[in-house]
């Protein structure tokens, strides 16, 4: 196994997240490489959204294509790029043990995780871009495996840093006969026990990235692409991402 | 074969779900396929029925070889997102036994259609209206829904003991699972066959770019208006 899948398989299955790991710092979690995974990952569900465009129009739109399989990776670097210098800051304020790489590293393990659901859900996103010619459904579609990958790489990301911000006199846990405990690596929904206020900042942060995150992807539209408009690179800047998501959910119910 | 069936409806011998028994999984896909083209020529046979019309003869071979890609293609499209949730909610290492418990349900799911085929045919003996066909069988699919959650449950009941947050996957699994098999069977339709003369006997309508959750919305809309809201 090439060494980015070996590396993306274990975040996945929790072991470069266990509190002992994350108690003895970050530096297993390669930043550079979960970076790439992103990347890659992105063009991949970006290319099965893409699909709409391709069938829906004629003659097939390879620009919306390529815009789309382009564009997907782009709004979650951006949007990296907008929101890490807080999250640093954040951290630092609180004074938790991550350094500015440290950030980095669990931020980018963090991304890794919500790009690896996104794609994983890109064949169902090609099946329905392939077989629906309503631009709205498609729109909701995608609106809801954004949210749902973006929720589940959320709160990897906010159980990681509370372990991280919790972790320094890690009890330690009775090792398993296998060296590794099931039950510890659960990045998910574990209630893990609340860290005062640095909890409550890391929420504040969270919901700045999701604000940050969805009105990137507005601003880097269209996605889907209108098949009843020419195709363009970036729209005009108009309206926001909450309304239009109302628009769309009202116009889906008018036929 | 039919023992083997048997075995598997009790969650006997290999099929039990403390063991876990090589050649299993390659049992259930037969299961599957077997059964559910089965049911597709039962299905399909509406037309031959209704009007006795030598030119829907071809709709049973067609349906029968539609109702497995029905089920297997949904199964293949829902499996990447079902093994990175699984992974994700740290339940990675169970995950060959998840797997085993959403096959052996659409096994099941398959098995409970292939018994209400002499039924289908009884229905279809005694009438013609088209509608009719196209309620029965989803009557019949959502039974036969209903009846495989036994099996689910019976596989996955040791692994949500384990860990309850495998309740959560299987409940996404099935979400998910209907919400792409609705619109896969609104793509590969016709599954009965229009006995109308006008109708032409087609594998896929040639309307097929549509969206079945589309018209769903659409008939809720169009019903809040007429209600006047």
């Amino acid at each position: 196994m090439s060494g980015w899948v070996r590396d993306l398989d274990e975040l996945l299955r929790g072991r470069k997240t266990q509190p002992g790991a994350l108690a003895r710092g970050t530096e297993h979690l390669p930043a550079g490489r979960f970076l790439l995974v992103v990347v890659g990952l992105g063009m991949v569900y970006g290319a099965f959204m893409g699909l709409y465009a391709l069938l829906n129009r004629t003659p097939p739109c390879y620009e919306q294509w390529l815009a789309s399989t382009v564009k997907t990776p782009a709004v979650f670097l951006l949007t990296l790029i907008v929101t890490f210098p807080s999250l640093y800051v954040f951290n630092a304020l609180l004074d938790t043990r991550l350094t500015l790489m440290g950030t980095l590293r669990t931020i980018s393990a963090a991304l890794a995780v919500n790009l690896a659901v996104l794609a994983s859900l890109g064949p169902i996103t090609g099946f329905f871009s392939l077989t629906t010619s309503s631009y709205a459904f498609m729109k909701l579609l995608n609106y809801a495996v954004f949210g749902v990958s973006g929720i589940i790489g959320l709160t990897f990301l906010v159980t990681m840093l509370s372990r991280i911000e919790g972790g320094a006199p890690a009890p330690a846990a009775p090792p398993s006969p296998s060296g590794f405990d099931p039950a510890a690596a659960v990045p998910l929904p574990v209630a893990e026990p609340a860290e005062g206020h640095g909890r409550a900042v890391f929420r504040v942060w969270v919901l700045l990235y999701i604000f940050v995150g969805a009105q990137m992807g507005w601003v880097l539209r269209p996605f889907v692409g209108d098949p009843r408009q020419p195709f363009e690179w970036f729209r005009a800047r108009d309206s926001n991402v909450f309304m239009d998501l109302l628009r769309t959910i009202g116009s889906i119910f008018q036929g | 074969m039919l023992t083997s069936v048997d075995q598997f409806l009790r969650g006997r011998g290999v099929f039990s779900p403390q063991v876990s028994a090589t050649g299993r999984g390659a049992r259930l896909f037969g299961f599957i396929l077997l059964f559910s083209a089965l049911y597709g020529a039962a299905m399909g046979s509406f037309g031959l029925c209704a009007s006795g019309a030598p030119r829907l003869a071809a709709y049973p071979a067609l349906v029968a070889a539609k109702t497995p890609i029905l089920l297997l293609g949904t199964f293949l499209l829902c499996l990447p997102s079902f093994f990175v949730l699984n992974a994700v909610f740290g339940l990675r290492e169970d995950f060959p036994e998840a797997l085993r418990a959403v096959l052996g349900s659409l096994a099941c799911l398959a098995v409970v259609l292939a018994a209400f085929a002499p039924v289908t045919l009884f229905v279809y003996l005694w009438t013609d209206y088209y509608d009719a066909a196209i309620l029965f069988n989803g009557a019949v699919f959502a039974a036969a829904a209903g009846a495989s959650l036994r099996v689910s449950r019976r596989y996955y009941g040791p692994l949500i003991r384990r860990s309850p947050r495998h309740r959560l996957l299987m409940l996404a699994w099935f979400g998910v699972y209907i919400f792409v098999a609705v619109q896969m069977a609104w793509t590969l339709r016709p599954f009965i066959g229009d006995p109308n003369p006008e109708a032409p006997v087609v594998l896929l309508r040639s309307t097929a770019l549509d969206n079945a959750w589309v018209e769903v919305a659409r008939i809720i809309g169009q019903a809040l208006r007429a209600m006047g809201m």
